[in-house]
This record gives C-alpha cells, sequence and structure tokens, in this order.
C-alpha cells in the first residue's frame, strides 16, 4: 500500500462522511459521519508519515480536467498534522452529542468531514484551479459550520463576519493565483511562470498572496472573525477548524511564496517577520483578558500564528539572502510550532467542548473545582495550556524555543536591517511568551482548579469513554513532540531539506540527544533530557518527602482570617488577569460601568473591545459602507440613466479603442 | 431637653435643626420602664440640644434626610429593637452570630468576587471584618461588619459606685482614657453641679493633649510602616515611646490611667507632669519633630498618600465627621473651641486642610502635634494654684439630673451622656470613632486594595470604643 | 529627601539589654499590687471594696495578678494593707510547680529553634493591649534582637498571643485561629482582660481566653508594659521562671 493510496482512501472515507450524515437521520447519522472523520484522520496521519518515510513524490490525476493530486514531502508533513488532529475530534464526536451542537449534530458532522474534505485537498493539490476549488469550499464549511451547526445566539453575525473576512482575503489570493495561472494550471507551471515577470509584480503577488493566507491563519489584520467564529461554532467541529484545517494556511505560503523563484526582494521577509510579532502580541494580549474559554482559545490562536508567520519570516530573510541553513532553521521551527499548536489547540477546544456540556459553561465565571470530578479533561487542559504557554517539556516549548534561537541567527547575516527587525521581534515574541503565561494560568487555574464558582460546575462529571480517551490522545501527542522532538525534525527532513536546500536537519541533530539551531556551537537544548530531568525530580521529590515526611499531620479548615470558609471569596478570572489588563490597556480597551440598581445595590459589567476592531475594522467597514452607498446611487433604476451610461460608454471605447489595440 | 413626645416627632425637630444648619450628632435609646426612648442629639452654633421621644413600631427612619443618623439607627435596630422606617434590606454594620456574610453582598454581576477581610487580619490590628466586594483590584461596594468587639460597657457602669466609675470609662478605650474619662467626668459634674478647680482642669487637659500626641504619633508611624519606611516608621513609634515614658514618669501609668476621678484628679497631677515636663519634655518634642521633619520630607511615602481616600467636605458633613478626618476635608467641629475648655489662642483654623486625602489628614496631624506641645507648654506655665480636687459631699450624690458632656479626643469630638437617679442609671457614650467610620466605606472607591490600610491609619480610628 | 540614616545614627543605640541584663520601670510604676500588711481587717475590706475587678481576696488575703488591672485603688482607700511596686515580670503559668512548668516549656520551645513567631489575635480587647505589643517591636525594645518576630498567618505561627476578654462574636474566629496553627504551639493570654475578664460581666462577654483554649502562659497588666511581655514571652520559651500561677476561683 503506497501512502498515496492512504490518501485516497482518507478523501473517500470523508466524502463518505459528508454524505452519510445528509443521509441517515438522527444520532446514527451523526456518529457515522464522525466516525469517517475519525477514519479519515487515522489514514491520513499514516499516509502523511508513510509518506515522509518514503521520500517519494506521488502523482494522479488529468490536467485536462484541472484535478491534478500529488502527495510530496510538503504535503505528507501537513495531511499527518490534519489527519491527526481529525482523528482525535473524530474519536470524541463518537463520544457522543456536546451541548453546542444543533439539533441531532448531524450538521456539525457534516461540515466536520467536508473541512477535513477541503483541507485535505488544498494539502493535495497540484492545479491551481483545484487549489482555489478547494480553498472555496473550505471557505463555505466555516461558514456553514459557524453559521448553522453551533447553538449559540451570535452564530449569523459570526458567520457572515467570517465569510466577508475570508472571501475579502480569498479574493486577494484567486487574483494572484489566476494571474500565475496564465502560465500554466499546476503549481509548478504557474510559480515557473512568474519568474520573468517584473520585481514590482512580483511583490504585488507577494503581497496578495499574504493577504489570502494570512485571513485564513488570523494574521493581523484579518484576525477579527476568528474569537467570533470559534465562539459560535460546536467546539468538536472548532477544534478541527483551530488544529486542523488552520494549517492549509501555512501551507500555502510554504507551497506558494517559498515557490516563488529568487530572487526574493528582503523586506518580504522582515515584512512577514514583524507582522507576525504584533499579530503575536496582541493576540495574546486580548486573550488574557477573555472571560469564555473558547475566546481565550481563539485569541491564542492569533498569537501562535504570529509566531508561526514570523518563523516563516525568518526563513524568508535567510532565502533573500541565500543562507539556506537558516531557511532551514525557520522552516524547522515553524513545522514544530505548528505541529505543537495543532495539537494543544486540539486538546484545548475538546476540553471546551466538555465543559460545555458537562460542566454547564465554558465562562470562566461559573468554572472551576474540576480536577477531581473530571481529571482526564483537566489533565489534559493543564497539557496543553503548557504547551500553549511554552513550558517544558511539552511541544510549544520546543517550537517557541526553536524560533527565538532563530531569530537570535541574525548576527550571522550581516545585515543591520535585519538584526535590528529580528532583535524587535524576537523581545515581542518573548513577550507574547510571557503574557501566555498569565493567560493559561488563567484558564487552567480558574477554569478547573480551585473551587466550583456554580452549582453545574460541582455537579460535573467526566463524559462517555470516548470523549476523554481523545483528549487524552491529543494531550499525549503534545507531551510526546515535546519530549520526541529530535525524532520529529528527522522525520520532517525531506520536507524541510526540500524547500530550504540544504541539509539543515541533519545540522540540527548532529550531536546525539540535542537539538541546535542549525548552526553549529550555537545553542543546544535537548527536550528528551528535560523531560527526563523534570520527570526525575518530580519522583526524586515525592520519595523525598514520602520518607521524611513528619508523623504527625492534621487536617484542618483554609484560614480565612477568622471567618469560616466560604467557595464564593474564590478569586474569578477576571480579577486575576486585571493587572495584566489594566498594564495592556492600550491593545484591549476595557470599559466598565457600575450601575445602581434601585435599592438592590450595583451592577458591575466590563467589556474588552480588541484595539484592531476599533482602530482598523470599524473605519474600514463605514468607510465601505459609504463607498457602497455612494455607488449604489449610479443604480438609481431609472431607464433613462442607464441609457447614458450605454451612450458614455459607446462614445469612450469609439474614442480608445484603436490605442487599446497596439497596446 | 423636650420630653413627653413620640420618637417621629423628635425625630422631625432634630431634621428641622438639621435643616436649620444645626449638625446632627447621635442618635441613642433608653429602656425606662416598658419604653424605650430614643435621643436625638443635634449640635447648634456649638450648643448641645437633644429630643427624645417614646419609640413605637414604624417610628419613622432620618436616614434619608441626615446620612449621618444611619449607623446609629442600625445599632439601635439591632441592639434595641427599634425598627427606624420599617424592615432595612441595608446590610447591618452588626455581626450577629448568625450574620451571614453573603447576605451581604449587593454587586451583581459574574465578575465580582468577594473577598472577607478579617475579623482577624495581619498584624497587630483590631477586630473588625470587610466584606469587599471587587473585580481584581478595585472596591466596588465595601460593607464594614463591626461589634466583633462589643464588651458591654455602657451597661457596666450602671449601679457602680461613682469613685471608682471613671475606671471603667477607661476601659472603653485604653489608648485614649484621659480622654474617656475626662469626658465621663464632665458629664457627671456637669449632671451634679460639681466644680472643678482649675488645677485639675489644667492636669486634666495637659493629660488629653499629650494623648493626642502618641496617639498621633502612633497614625503617622502605622502611616510609615505601610509604606514600608522602615526607619522612618521606627524613630516615629521611639518618639511615641518617649510619650509613654514621660506619662508613666509622672503619673505610673504609661498611658495615664487611674489619674482622673470626679471632682479632679486623684493626686496632685499636675505638680507631677510639671517635674517630669522638666526633665523630659524637651527631649520628647525634639524627638517627635524630627521624626515628623522626616517623615514629611520622604518623598515616597508622600506620593503613596496623595490622593489616596479621598473625602469631599460635602461627604463629611452629611456624615457627620469629626477630629483630623473632618479637619481634612476643611470640617472643622472641635470640641475644645465649643466647650471653653481652658485652651487658650486655640485658633480654629490652624489645622486645617481642605485636599481631604490621606495626605490632608497626615498633615492635620502633624499641625496637631505641634501645637498640642504648645498648649502643654502654655498650661505649664500658666501653673494655676490650688486643689486638685473637690471632695464629693454625700448630699451632693443624691438627686436626679442628666447631662451631655464633650471632649476632643485625638480622634474627634466624643460624648458621653449620663442619667444620674442616685447613682448611675444609664451611660451612653458617642465615641469620635463610631462617628467617622461612616466615612471609610465612600472613601475606598476609586483606590486600589493596597491603598485600604493606608486609608484605614489614615483615619486612626479605635475599634474599642466603636464596639464599647 | 530625607537623610534617615544620618537620623538614626545621631541617636545611636537606644535598645535596652532585657531580658538578658535586668531592666526596671521608673520607680513611679504601677506595676504588681501587693498585700503589705494583713492585720487590719477593716483596711483589707476597704480595699478589696475598691477594687472593680475583685482581684482581691479577703480570707487568705491575696491579690490576683491576673484580675488586676493596675488602678491602684486598693492602695490608695487602705494605705496601710496594699501598696503598688514597680515590679513588671507579673507573667503566671498554670502548674503550681513553676520550675516543672520552665523545664516543659524550654523542651518544646526547642523545638522551634533560633526564632519563634508569633500570631496576635484581638478578642475583645481596649486597644492598649495592642499598642503596647505593637511597642515590643520599637527601638527600644527590639525583640528581634531575641529571636521573636510577627507573623501574618497562623499556619506559620508558634505562639498565639491572644489580648482582651473574649467576646462572643469572637470565639469562634479565635478557635479558627488556634486550628489553623499546626504543632508545637504554645497559647499566651496577654493583658489582664484576656487572663482573667477583670471588669466585663458574665453575660455581656464570654470570658476569658482559658475557658476557650488551652492557656500556657498569663500576662496580666492593663495593658502590660513592653518589658512585661517581654518576660512573659522569655517564660513561654522556657528561659525564665514565671511566678506562680494562682488559679482563679
Amino acid at each position: 500500500m503506497t501512502p498515496f493510496d492512504l490518501t485516497f482512501a482518507a478523501l473517500a472515507a470523508v466524502i463518505a462522511g459528508v454524505v452519510v450524515s445528509f443521509a441517515i437521520p438522527g444520532a446514527a447519522g451523526r456518529r457515522t459521519g464522525f466516525c469517517a472523520l475519525a477514519a479519515s484522520g487515522a489514514a491520513a496521519t499514516w499516509a502523511g508519515a508513510y509518506g515522509l518515510l518514503s521520500r517519494s513524490t506521488f502523482v494522479a490525476g488529468g490536467s485536462e480536467m484541472h484535478v491534478v493530486l500529488r502527495l510530496d514531502a510538503l504535503s505528507a508533513a501537513f495531511i499527518g498534522i490534519i489527519g491527526a488532529v481529525a482523528l482525535a475530534a473524530g474519536l470524541y464526536g463518537i463520544g457522543g452529542k456536546s451541548d453546542d451542537e444543533r439539533r441531532t449534530g448531524r450538521t456539525a458532522a457534516s461540515t466536520a468531514c467536508a473541512i477535513m474534505l477541503a483541507s485535505l485537498l488544498i494539502c493535495l493539490a497540484n492545479d491551481v484551479y483545484l487549489f482555489l476549488f478547494a480553498w472555496e469550499l473550505l471557505a463555505l464549511s466555516f461558514y456553514w459550520a459557524i453559521a448553522y451547526a453551533g447553538t449559540d445566539d451570535s452564530a449569523p453575525i459570526a458567520g457572515f463576519f467570517t465569510l466577508a473576512v475570508t472571501h475579502v482575503s480569498a479574493a486577494a489570493l484567486f487574483i494572484a493565483l489566476l494571474i500565475m495561472a496564465v502560465s500554466g494550471s499546476t503549481v509548478q507551471d504557474a510559480l515557473a511562470g512568474i519568474s520573468t515577470v517584473s520585481a514590482a509584480a512580483k511583490s504585488m503577488l507577494f503581497v496578495l498572496m499574504l493577504i489570502g493566507f494570512g485571513g485564513k491563519i488570523g494574521l493581523l489584520p484579518l484576525q477579527g472573525w476568528l474569537p467570533y467564529g470559534y465562539r459560535a461554532a460546536p467546539s468538536v467541529v472548532v477544534a478541527l477548524m483551530a488544529g486542523g484545517a488552520l494549517n492549509v494556511g501555512f501551507y500555502g505560503i510554504l507551497r506558494f511564496i517559498f515557490g516563488i523563484p529568487s530572487p526574493a526582494p528582503l523586506w518580504w521577509g522582515l515584512l512577514v517577520c514583524s507582522v507576525g510579532a504584533v499579530g503575536a502580541i496582541l493576540g495574546i494580549a486580548g486573550a488574557a483578558a477573555q472571560r469564555d474559554a473558547r475566546t481565550l482559545a481563539a485569541y491564542s490562536s492569533i498569537e501562535n500564528a504570529g509566531i508561526i508567520v514570523s518563523a516563516l519570516g525568518i526563513a524568508l530573510v535567510g532565502r533573500s539572502l541565500n543562507l539556506n541553513l537558516l531557511v532551514g532553521v525557520g522552516i524547522a521551527s515553524a513545522l514544530v510550532q505548528i505541529a505543537a499548536h495543532a495539537l494543544a489547540k486540539c486538546t484545548l477546544f475538546l476540553g471546551c467542548a466538555s465543559l460545555g456540556s458537562r460542566a454547564g459553561s465554558t465562562s470562566f465565571d461559573r468554572l472551576g473545582g474540576l480536577a477531581r470530578s473530571m481529571p482526564v479533561t483537566t489533565a489534559g487542559a493543564i497539557v496543553a495550556a503548557f504547551s500553549l504557554a511554552a513550558i517544558p517539556p511539552m511541544g510549544g516549548f520546543a517550537g517557541e524555543w526553536l524560533v527565538l534561537e532563530s531569530f537570535m541567527q541574525a548576527f550571522r547575516t550581516a545585515n543591520a536591517a535585519v538584526e535590528v527587525t529580528f532583535a524587535l521581534c524576537a523581545a515581542a515574541i518573548g513577550i507574547a511568551a510571557g503574557i501566555a503565561i498569565v493567560a493559561f494560568v488563567k484558564f487552567a487555574g480558574i477554569g478547573f482548579l480551585g473551587a466550583a464558582r456554580s452549582d453545574d460546575a460541582s455537579s460535573a462529571q467526566e463524559g462517555p469513554a470516548l470523549g476523554p480517551v481523545a483528549i487524552a490522545l491529543s494531550a499525549g501527542g503534545v507531551f510526546a513532540l515535546g519530549v520526541l522532538a529530535g525524532p520529529y525534525l528527522r522525520l520532517l527532513a525531506p520536507a524541510i531539506d526540500g524547500i530550504s536546500h540544504a541539509a539543515t536537519v541533519d545540522a540540527m541533530l548532529a550531536e546525539p540527544g540535542i537539538i541546535q539551531p542549525a548552526f553549529h556551537g550555537f545553542s543546544s537544548v535537548s527536550p528528551l533530557g528535560l523531560g527526563a530531568l523534570i520527570a526525575g525530580f518530580g519522583l526524586i521529590f515525592a520519595l523525598v518527602a514520602r520518607l521524611f515526611a513528619r508523623p504527625s499531620r492534621r487536617r484542618t479548615a483554609a484560614w480565612t482570617s477568622g471567618e469560616p470558609y466560604r467557595p464564593w471569596t474564590q478569586y474569578g478570572g477576571t480579577g486575576f488577569a486585571n493587572p495584566t489588563r489594566v498594564i495592556l490597556d492600550v491593545g484591549i480597551r476595557t470599559t466598565r460601568s457600575i450601575e445602581e440598581l434601585e435599592g438592590q445595590g450595583v451592577r458591575y459589567e466590563s467589556a474588552t473591545r480588541p484595539f484592531f476592531d476599533i482602530t482598523f475594522y470599524r473605519p474600514f467597514v463605514s468607510s465601505a459602507l459609504r463607498i457602497s452607498a455612494a455607488v449604489r446611487r449610479t443604480q438609481s433604476g431609472a431607464i433613462s440613466a442607464y441609457l447614458t451610461y450605454i451612450l458614455i460608454f459607446t462614445i469612450l471605447l469609439l474614442v480608445f479603442y484603436p490605442s487599446l489595440r497596439h497596446w | 431637653m423636650i420630653a413627653n413626645l413620640r420618637a417621629d416627632e423628635a425625630a422631625e425637630l432634630a431634621t428641622l435643626k438639621v435643616r436649620d444648619g444645626a449638625r446632627f450628632l447621635w442618635l441613642f435609646c433608653e429602656r425606662v420602664g416598658d419604653a424605650t426612648i430614643a435621643r436625638y442629639v443635634v449640635d447648634r452654633q456649638g450648643r448641645l440640644e437633644s429630643f427624645e421621644g417614646v419609640a413605637t413600631p414604624g417610628t419613622r427612619s432620618l436616614s434619608k434626610d441626615v446620612p449621618a443618623s444611619r449607623w446609629y439607627e442600625q445599632e439601635a435596630r439591632y441592639r434595641y429593637g427599634v425598627d427606624f422606617g420599617g424592615p432595612s434590606d441595608e446590610p447591618s454594620i452588626v455581626k450577629a452570630p448568625e450574620a451571614d456574610a453573603e447576605r451581604m453582598r449587593r454587586a451583581l454581576g459574574d465578575e465580582v468576587s468577594t473577598v472577607l477581610y478579617g475579623p482577624i487580619r495581619s498584624g497587630i490590628v483590631e477586630s473588625a471584618c470587610w466584606v469587599i466586594e471587587t473585580a481584581g483590584e478595585d472596591f466596588i461596594c465595601v460593607h464594614p461588619s463591626m461589634f466583633f468587639k462589643h464588651r458591654g460597657l455602657e451597661k457596666r457602669f450602671e449601679g457602680v459606685r461613682l469613685e471608682l466609675a471613671p475606671l471603667i470609662a477607661e476601659h472603653v478605650s485604653g489608648v485614649t482614657p484621659s480622654s474617656h474619662a475626662t469626658a465621663f467626668c464632665r458629664t457627671v459634674e456637669a449632671a451634679l453641679g460639681i466644680d472643678v478647680p482649675k488645677r485639675a482642669r489644667a492636669a486634666r487637659a495637659i493629660l488629653v493633649e499629650l494623648e493626642r500626641i502618641h496617639q498621633h504619633l502612633d497614625s503617622l508611624a502605622k502611616l510609615a510602616d505601610d509604606g514600608s519606611l522602615s526607619v522612618g516608621s521606627a524613630l516615629t513609634f521611639a518618639a511615641k515611646e518617649r510619650v509613654h515614658r514621660m506619662l508613666c514618669d509622672a503619673t505610673g501609668h504609661r498611658f495615664a490611667r487611674g489619674s482622673i476621678c470626679i471632682g479632679g484628679v486623684r493626686e496632685d497631677v499636675f505638680s507631677s507632669l510639671s517635674q517630669s515636663a522638666v526633665r523630659m519634655l524637651d527631649d520628647v518634642e525634639r524627638e517627635a519633630l524630627s521624626a515628623l521633619e522626616g517623615l514629611f520630607g520622604t518623598q515616597s511615602l508622600m506620593d503613596r498618600l496623595v490622593g489616596t481616600g479621598r473625602l469631599s467636605q460635602r461627604t463629611v458633613s452629611d456624615y457627620g465627621g469629626v477630629g483630623p478626618v473632618a479637619r481634612g476635608s476643611g470640617v472643622v467641629n472641635d470640641a475644645r473651641l465649643t466647650d471653653g475648655w481652658l485652651y487658650t489662642r486655640l485658633e480654629a483654623e490652624e489645622a486645617r486642610e481642605t485636599e481631604g486625602d490621606a495626605l490632608a489628614r497626615a498633615r492635620v496631624r502633624e499641625t496637631e502635634i505641634r501645637r498640642s506641645f504648645q498648649h502643654v507648654r502654655n498650661m505649664l506655665d500658666a501653673a494655676p494654684a490650688g486643689p486638685y480636687r473637690t471632695k464629693l459631699s454625700e448630699g451632693s450624690l443624691r438627686g436626679e439630673a442628666a447631662a451631655f458632656g464633650r471632649v476632643e479626643s485625638p480622634q474627634g469630638e466624643l460624648i458621653y451622656f449620663v442619667r444620674y437617679h442616685n447613682g448611675l442609671h444609664r451611660v451612653a457614650i458617642r465615641s469620635a470613632s463610631f462617628a467617622n467610620w461612616p466615612l471609610f466605606v465612600p472613601s475606598l472607591p476609586g483606590n486600589i486594595f493596597t491603598d485600604f490600610s493606608f486609608i484605614e491609619h489614615s483615619f486612626g480610628l479605635v475599634q474599642a470604643e466603636t464596639d464599647r | 529627601m530625607s537623610n534617615w540614616i544620618a537620623r538614626g545614627l545621631r541617636r545611636g543605640i537606644l535598645t535596652t539589654s532585657y531580658p538578658r541584663r535586668d531592666d526596671a520601670m521608673p520607680p513611679t510604676y504601677r506595676g504588681r499590687a501587693s498585700v503589705t500588711s494583713d492585720d487590719d481587717a477593716a483596711s483589707l475590706e476597704r480595699g478589696a471594696a475598691a477594687c472593680l475587678s475583685a482581684a482581691i481576696r479577703v480570707d487568705g488575703t491575696a491579690i490576683l495578678a491576673e484580675r488586676c488591672f493596675q488602678c491602684g485603688e486598693c492602695a490608695r482607700a487602705a494605705p496601710s494593707a496594699f501598696a503598688t511596686t514597680n515590679d513588671h515580670e507579673l507573667a503566671t503559668v498554670g502548674d503550681a510547680d513553676v520550675d516543672a512548668a520552665r523545664e516543659r516549656l524550654r523542651k518544646r520551645a526547642a523545638a522551634f529553634g533560633g526564632s519563634v513567631h508569633l500570631r496576635h489575635v484581638d478578642c475583645g480587647s481596649d486597644a492598649s493591649t495592642e499598642q503596647e505589643l505593637q511597642a515590643i517591636f520599637n527601638p527600644f525594645y527590639d525583640v528581634n534582637r531575641l529571636g521573636i518576630f510577627m507573623t501574618a498567618t497562623p499556619r506559620h505561627a508558634d505562639i498565639l498571643v491572644a489580648s482582651g476578654v473574649v467576646t462572643h462574636a469572637m470565639i469562634e474566629p479565635l478557635r479558627r485561629a488556634f486550628e489553623a496553627m499546626p504543632e508545637p504551639k504554645i497559647v499566651v493570654a496577654l493583658g489582664s482582660a484576656a487572663c482573667s475578664g477583670t471588669i466585663y460581666e458574665e453575660g455581656a462577654v464570654a470570658g476569658a481566653v482559658d475557658r476557650f483554649l488551652p492557656v500556657e502562659v498569663k500576662i496580666p497588666g492593663t495593658p502590660p508594659a513592653p518589658l512585661t511581655i517581654i518576660h512573659g514571652l522569655w517564660v513561654a520559651l522556657g528561659r525564665a521562671t514565671a511566678r506562680r500561677g494562682v488559679r482563679d476561683l
């Protein structure tokens, strides 16, 4: 069985899933759909690993039909990650319907399968038209999931917002790719065709593609839809969206932007780095202020998108300066971070699905006290939180360490602009990592630990078996990725080396047991060693505590200044993150209102508006509306106006046609 | 005093006076036979006027018209069962054993968390509980839960020999015993028409002023401690220690307890104070003023106090604030001015600030300390001759009378009421701390948690005299 | 900016060496009250009647130090029978055998190591005990040099210092504070009101501290002077012998 056969199996399973979940009514349809998703995920993961190991490229399909599928190392790497997330999400879905899936939940199942289908096709498409078809299919599946599959009240608005932003970015992508498709419809031909184009045109294509792919991954300034979309869709599907489908944007950047033939100007890489770094900070600043676990995870996705993109920016810079090892280390760190983020985000959203169904809410003000009653979900959430806050020995640590180390190679470029930009971006990402700790301690601590803040939370229980299994699986993947980062890099070698045209992974894994950022002798980390050290110290401490424990021990109530203990004297999420909110007020504008109620006391409300919503989206939307209002006046409906337009146009044509012909 | 009214009518009279510009002072109750009498006390241009009436169910509540009456009504509601204006949904300030803090929460909103601060707080502080509703570090709603230290002292007076009764007054507030003993003695002396010789009055005044000095130094030292100014705090506490040593040298007790009695002072306190002053007063004054100079020259401490716990003049006069707390916001109602009290050359405007923040209150205390040293020296120089005590004859102890007496304690205006009928029948105490605590809650919003102890110490109130 | 270093250095060392070396209160201080002569029954009656807190037992004449609040009225009413001295070492322990008590306390204090942490609880005092307890940390006494420190939480405390008579509302908080302290722990009742309830009436307050907690050392005084407190803490650590503890009836 070749890897390609496996990918066909994955595609087939997921197409079947879409069809079946429509056809079979009731819970059975839903379950079959998620089974198909899980099966597809399993097949895709296997295909990805197998494909990377086999180190060969597979092609199928005919270009006359514009259906050409190609599985090379890069595609395999992404299919593997997407497949793993789909497997976890599918397993969770089989376990039972979550409360945030509407009615029978068949829509959730079918949209999940559709998203998986579109993602696979994007990664496999070797034809520009197929690529664009799959891209649009993904956008529509997102809309369908957000607007129709969930129970949240904000679904229609969130869906519209998503659709709008996705299509603005898709428009840019369409323009760029269709221009490229003039030279030939396969991806290779299209990319080769740009080599003859002027530098200005190349830069325009680069910007258009960056906008196009940025809209999908939540790159500034197109990130606004993520919090709304991830909140409105059912969390099981969001696990797939945020963990799996998001990555096709990175795939697109790697395939197309890195595919643009050299020379590439330096400012491309510097722009990408800067945009990524700013996005990282604004994203995580927003996360720290959120009251709902899903929106916190959404803002964290924005942050990670920023980090990954800035790693890709490092690689672009390396490409412009012909430093192949820099290219390689940038791509390697991006890929590790992508994998770590995918699995951690998947765990996070599956955890949110659990919270919503079992603990009654995903709002921090209503959670807490779940460590004993929902141990697997809590453990999974903590592992994911550690990873996203870049704490060893999880995968997120390995990824961010590599990214920061890659930034530190700036001195090798001997270019002032690069050194300054890299220094600032590294500082920004460092700050983002610090704020991430606040956000994720809030997530794990306020959300799961302490005492319950509501009756629903105090009566919560772990769900039916497959749910915790799925969470444990993806959390285990996060941990494994952290500890086995070295072997994972070895697996990805064909993909990394293929784009960087240098033996990067060999350089990174030159010495056994440790990873170096490609350049020898600079720095190193041993994820396996770190993991062993942490586990070892933990074990030693536990043994020492047991052996030398004082014989007398007494259980007594918590000390609360002499008053009896009351569970509602706990700190809340807003209080915990308040200092961060105050310091970062420039990025997250917080409004607080205290309203006097008649004889009853006061009502306290606070709301956060991300800085970008106020300064970018609002003016943009209002000016767009103004322009369209102005243009609408031309469509007056009066026949005399239209006749005038035809007359004017004919005159213009007669005047300019001769000169047009010569052009 | 006007009797034979219903409490509603008495309340009405009091409200009218307040509207005319009088200052609302006090509302307290008394059980006379089966009936409960409510007594409203106002200050009109320096003179105390009171109106009493029989409290009936549904006696009207003054708290809407006169915010200063709120806490008095609450305590009367709890202790005497008088329901002013019907059942109240306002959280009670009285910590009854059954009271649950849950019912005190008043801020709605998911983000609000509640902190129970007390009764046992960190450091060497008196017991009181605060229910603080916060969204993080700010104060949304704050409710005091007091009277953990209620010791039934007002009742303890009843039936006690006049010879020993001032000792009970000294127990009400052990840190300001001279003010309490003086106020109690003045009240009984006013009721029984006992004349106090000048030498005794001078001795009492000197003790009250020295008390003012050591209590103000205590408040400033605690502010310095809150601001982590360890050396400043230590030197200020050392200055306070010197005052106590001087008092011990002169009277045999570090807080000068057991010196004041009805009719004067127990021994020739004036001459022992003079002798101690000759040896020690210069050092005490120099150290105190040096500490003050240091504290007010430390910018980091001043920065913490500026703008903290601001009280407007309007709020202070509405709630009936007294003492340094009121002076800090520009409201002066010093009992030394109104009660013809041996103070020569005391100007009303001298220790008056307008900012209303913690720094203003600290500056008021600084000025008062300086002026108190001057008063002490002036009175020692004046050296009135004569007896130090009027002996009480058997005849003077018979009779039926009631009176009020006021003293400016370090915390502010302290009022005693005594009803005498061949013995002490009812003693009621309105301490300055009780009058000023209602101002604490409005001073908190706009500040953050760490400002709490700064504001508390800038108020400098004593829980023991509040809870009695 | 104030020059605190200069200010501090200029004053030199103010701290007493008590209890390592002797120190005393001024001769005028009204410390321990004592019976000078028990011949005249009338004088004894007069003195006993002058005591608001019933600290004087006429039969088997004794003054219960734990009830005395240092007013000096007994000496004023009957100068031939009673007198006050400036003796400030007033601490008492519950055992009749004070040497055995000292040994027991010393052994337990050895577990505290070189330093001991106090947690203070105000059960219903008149505020003066708190200010005198605060005074033992001022430059004149500075108990930190003896290894005695304050702590904010009972979890870290070795000695619970309870001041003031226990009011009804403070019974449970006091018990909770005691429960929250780890073993070994010592309870010290600070001030005459905490030791015995002095002038307070039975129903109005709940009683002395030893009605609710096992009190090891009682430090009388209203308020106890800083030297008295230091002596009392020294007794609690088994480094000084208490005077005999006289049980209240």
